[in-house]
């Protein structure tokens, strides 16, 4: 077997649980983001240059909201800088990386991430082209998944009143996975609180900017205690 | 149009900046221990966050059933931290909510 073919038969095997969480959360985001009366050629265009999950979920209601881009970028800025956690760790298995170094750092996302560290190129495979491979198949699923749900969105007339809910349950389920991970109440109280305050001084239309903004500073300047 | 067009840009550019930045920064030296264990808290932050501002709020104006979405909110919560699956918790969560705002919508 070509070792090409080999690393993309193994880069393949590994991506699959991604698969299909990428195919039915992006047709989530298809639907959604048709449903909301967009055209379905977004889907496929934002998964594409942006290819980042909650944000754009996230940014959904962002354009709906008709917010600037100039606050979008940096909602989306504030919100994926989790992503600079991931490139802190990846540092040192990238800097021997050059071809493929600059889209391996673009489709960073969190299950890319989860993947490529958690599973080690198979024996015998360019790293560099395994992880080029896994990150590329996932960008494809995303797409893929995307814009199977926009074509059904503006295919099908029922509107689902509600459906916007998946976007509260997506950020519910990965504040579930935080808790579970970082096992210390200290940043989710603060934000809490943030948002409360912000809700209670009349600030709704900002307490998304504002909260994300107000907790990550507060997050410096928590005590330091790792967890167990 | 060209507005989803620029925001789509700057949002494609925060994202791959937020990927970026630690290659771009730390490229010839080391990360202090003390910005990495700030950052890995922000994530949880911003997950409060974004429950509490993509919550249909504005419910109260219609229908008096304020509790529906955190109801829903505490279904979710409970199906992830019962089976672990979080398409079952989506989707059984959003289903819950859609079926809930149906049966209360009702009253109004």
């Amino acid at each position: 077997m070509r070792p090409h073919v080999f690393a993309f038969k193994a880069a393949l095997k590994t991506s699959l649980p991604v698969f299909f969480g990428y195919i039915s959360i992006g047709f989530a985001f298809g639907f959604l983001l048709v449903k909301s009366g967009f055209h379905w050629l977004w889907a496929p265009l934002m998964c594409l240059v942006i290819f980042a999950g909650a944000a754009q979920f996230m940014a959904i209601g962002m354009l709906l909201q008709h917010k600037s881009p100039w606050e979008m970028g940096l909602a989306i800025l504030l919100l994926n800088a989790r992503h600079m956690v991931y490139g802190f760790s990846l540092l040192d298995r990238y800097s021997r990386f050059r071809r493929f170094k600059a889209y391996l750092i673009f489709g960073l996302t969190d299950e890319t991430y989860g993947l490529l560290t958690t599973i080690d190129p198979p024996e015998g495979a360019d790293p560099e082209r395994f992880d080029f491979y896994v990150t590329a198949l996932n960008h494809s699923y995303w797409t893929l998944g995307s814009t199977l749900g926009a074509l059904t969105g503006s295919l099908i007339s029922w509107n689902a009143p509600g459906i916007e809910f998946s976007m509260t349950a997506l950020f519910t389920v990965l504040l579930v996975e935080q808790i579970r991970a970082l096992k210390r109440p200290g940043p989710f109280l603060l934000a809490l609180g943030v948002c409360m305050v912000l809700y209670f001084l009349g600030l709704q239309q900002h307490a998304l900017l504002l909260g994300i903004i107000i907790s990550a500073m507060g997050c410096f300047f928590l005590k330091r205690e790792e967890p167990a | 149009m060209s507005y989803i067009f620029i925001s789509i840009f700057a949002m494609a550019l925060a994202t791959l900046f937020t990927r970026a930045f630690p290659f771009m920064l730390f490229s010839k030296r080391r990360p202090p221990k003390e910005l990495i264990r700030s950052a890995r808290l922000i994530p949880g932050a911003v997950m409060v966050v974004l429950v509490f501002t993509s919550l249909p709020m504005d419910l109260d104006i219609q229908s008096p059933e304020v509790w529906v979405p955190w109801l829903s909110v505490a279904v979710v919560a409970f199906l992830h931290l019962l089976f672990k699956h979080p398409l079952l918790s989506i989707f059984g969560g959003t289903a819950f909510y859609m079926f809930l705002i149906r049966l209360t919508a009702v009253t109004v």
